[in-house]
């Protein structure tokens, strides 16, 4: 699973801590989300989505999928 | 489209502190009551005072310490919790059925490992009834 979390939040000039405090989450959450070390929850990646105004499926990518 | 904070509070764990407080005490009279020294009881109690005290005063400065004290700020941290947990329990039952093993070979009393042993089994039975149901 990729996704472009980072790209994201790098455009509007946030930081790591910004975006986990609109999230309301932790710093190293927003970090592992970022490096794919964690999947967030369904309730997490559509806040993700609402966020920065994407689907949830323009934001996270199957790395399965063809 | 609007941002939702889904943080929950960061509540103070009380039931993390009354819990540990009151091992403390139970080990503080156990300890009595073998006839040991009261500084040793005293410090029974004092080092798990300790380490309640310093959960509860630091847990909202720091995620580890508030994971540790049953309090964790976020799902991922949730989701590291109950791994640990996981892996707690795992090492439990292990240590359960090794002692009763070894105490079994060597002839001596092990009531104790073989209860522990039924706990830990009847435990994780119940859980998988109790969470067959909720999840």
């Amino acid at each position: 699973m990729q996704n472009d979390v980072r790209k994201l939040r790098e455009d509007r000039a946030l930081s790591q801590g910004d975006l986990a405090k609109q999230l309301g989450v932790s710093r190293q959450t927003v970090n592992a989300i970022e490096t794919g070390k964690y999947l967030p929850s369904l309730p997490l990646a559509f806040a993700i989505g609402r966020f920065f105004d994407r689907r949830v499926e323009e934001i996270f990518r199957d790395d399965d999928k063809s | 489209m609007t941002t939702t904070r889904a943080k929950p509070p960061r509540r103070r764990a009380l039931s993390t502190v009354i819990a540990g407080l009151a091992a403390g005490v139970l080990i503080m009279v156990a300890v009595l009551k073998q006839g040991a020294p009261v500084w040793s009881a005293v410090a029974g109690f004092a080092i798990l005072a300790g380490y309640v005290g310093l959960l509860f005063v630091f847990q909202t400065r720091n995620e580890t310490i508030g994971t540790l004290a049953g309090n964790p700020v976020d799902e991922r941290w949730g989701l590291i919790h109950s791994r640990a947990m996981e892996l707690a329990a795992t090492c439990a039952a292990l240590a359960a059925v090794g002692g009763y093993l070894v105490t079994e070979f060597i002839g001596r009393d092990n009531w104790q490992f073989a209860l522990m042993a039924v706990v830990v089994g009847l435990s994780y039975l119940a859980g998988v009834v109790w969470f067959r149901r909720r999840l």
